[in-house]
This record gives structure tokens, sequence and C-alpha cells, in this order.
């Protein structure tokens, strides 16, 4: 079966830029999730929408329009809605799900300027100069260098 | 041929691809399946430019499918809502499905066109910007012939209701 690679899409490195295309993606999703967790709980509180309106004082044109797809959302309507529709709020926690795949990368298709944080745990525990040297090992080895023995 | 045969034949030939997320791999509720021209545009790296961000927008879309996130549906094309996310698109017995990408708001979007080989797996068949589509009859035409060449007289899924099409959706 052909199935696509999943490459190109790195955590950030140091003062890189991060592209448009990138953050295009990354918000989009993050859109999705605030979309899914409103719709998922509207779904299971049986509030309908114009009562939902009503408990935000808003129109019911208003609340058909964001609840119609994932939109920019302020940070504000985000709460707003999760709070009208059953009392809840919402809960965050940061996940790095790049770092987490790219053990599937080979090594050829990692970009040189942009080596990808292997290890989470390993990287956040080590010291700048450490964590200096891990990348410039993780180029080292995108570039095809020989991998030097452990002493 | 069932759909499900001919489509495991056009996998195995690379004419359509299995979309991977970018963050769960193959581990998702849904499948998205892409044409070749789409796998081109959805892979990453997403340019520095405003098709790049446009394009992140396309595939983030797609996972979220794949992921099996929340998905507005319009099921009747003559009235549809201008943010539902999947709309069915006229002639109805064709069940051709228009991917709608409405985000960044300051552009005109993505559509992108297919069908259902079944229930929560989707394949997209063409896409262009929004702008790019001057009469939209012409791009469901477009898609209709792409999947003709691809299965022939076997036409894509048919639900009596949206429940036999796919799993987390919203009717619009």
């Amino acid at each position: 079966m052909s199935t696509s690679q999943t490459t190109g899409l790195y955590e950030p490195v140091r003062s890189e830029k991060i592209s448009v295309g990138t953050l295009g993606y990354i918000r989009a999703r993050h859109r999705q999730r605030q979309y899914d967790i409103v719709i998922r709980e509207l779904k299971k509180s049986g509030i309908s929408q114009a009562d939902l309106a009503r408990r935000l004082g808003k129109a019911p044109e208003v609340i058909s329009r964001l609840l119609a797809r994932p939109g920019n959302w302020e940070s504000d309507t985000f709460s707003d809605l999760l709070f009208a529709i059953s009392g809840a709020v919402a809960s965050y926690h940061a996940e790095y799900p790049l770092s987490q795949r790219v053990e599937e990368f080979p090594a050829e298709q990692i970009k040189p300027e942009s080596a990808p944080i292997r290890s989470k745990s390993a990287f956040s525990l080590g010291t700048q100069a450490n964590n200096d040297a891990i990348i410039d090992e993780w180029k080292r080895q995108a570039q095809g260098a020989p991998i030097p023995m452990a002493a | 041929m069932s759909i499900r045969a001919k489509l495991r034949t056009l996998l195995s030939r690379n004419r359509l691809f299995e979309l991977e997320s970018l963050f769960t791999g193959n581990d998702t509720a849904r499948t998205m399946i892409v044409s070749a021209d789409i796998l081109a545009v959805v892979t990453p790296p997403f340019s520095d430019t405003e098709h790049g961000r446009r394009l992140g927008e396309f595939r983030a879309w797609l996972d979220n499918f794949s992921e099996g996130g929340e998905i507005s549906v319009a099921e009747d094309p003559d009235q549809k809502p201008p943010d539902a996310m999947l709309a069915r698109v006229a002639p109805v017995d064709d069940e051709l499905w228009s991917v709608r990408v409405t985000e960044p708001e300051d552009t005109a979007g993505i559509r992108s066109l297919g069908g259902f080989a079944a229930k929560d797996k989707f394949i997209c068949l063409i896409w262009d910007f929004r702008e790019g589509i001057p009469v939209f009859d012409d791009e469901v035409d477009a898609a209709h012939d792409a999947w003709c060449d691809l299965f022939g007289s076997q036409g894509p899924m048919s639900g009596a209701n949206l429940d036999e099409y796919l799993t987390n959706y919203r009717a619009v």
C-alpha cells in the first residue's frame, strides 16, 4: 500500500525562522482541537443553539456562525462557549508530537539546518552547552558523518 | 470488482496514497486518501509564503479528518452555509463532496473534491485555491472525470444519511 512519507515538519531549532506555512498548519490544528472540545461538549450537553445564544446574550446567528467551523476564535470566545455550554473550563498541557515521531525519519531526510530534537527529556535535562553539542551531533548524523563510538 | 478491491490496486500502483497524519502517523480514526497532485502540495515543508500558509491549512484539514476531528457537514448543495467544512456538491447522485478549507479568513480558501470509498474513508482527487475556480461546475466535472479514470463505472459510496458516511460530524 502506498502511504505518504511523514517528513519535513520539524520542531523549532535555535534562531531558525519558522515558515508561515508551518505556523499555518500548527495554528489550524490548534483551532480544530478547540472546535472539537466545544462541539463535543455541545453534543454531550444537549443544549440547543438558541439556549446557548441566550446564555451568552448573543444573537442566534452569531452562535451558528461560530459553531459552523473551527474559526480563529479569541481566547475569551473559546472560554465563553465552553463555560456557557456546560460549565466546563479548558485544561491545558503541552505535547511534543514532532519529537515523538522523529525516530521514524530516515537520516537523509533530516534537514541539516533544522535538525529535530530527538529526545525531549535528554535535551531538556542538559545544559545549554550539552544541548548545543547534541544538536551538532544530530547535524553530523544527518549529513552522513560517521557516528562516534561512545567512550 | 468492488470499490475496496479497486482502491487496493490503485494504492499498490501509486495512483493514490494513504495520507498519514503528520502528528499521529497511521494511527488514525478515519482514513484520508489523496491523489499524487494533492500529496505533492500537502507534504511539508510548507513554504514561508502566503501559499505555504494556505497549504499548511489544507494539510491540517486533511489530518483533522484522519484523526477523527469534528467536521461540520452540509448535505444539501443548495442550502450550504458558507462555513461548512465539508459539503455535498450537485448533482447529488454523483456522490462527490467538497472539502472546504475556509481559513485563513483573509483568503478565499481552498476547495478539494472527492468522494467516500467507505464510511470514514475519503478520497480527495483534485484541489485548487478557491479563486482559481471561476466556474465551480467545471471543477465538479473534473472531479467526476478523475473518479471515472480511477474507478471506471464504480461510483463513490452512497449512503442513506450522514451517519453512513462518517462519524463525529455536525450537520449544518
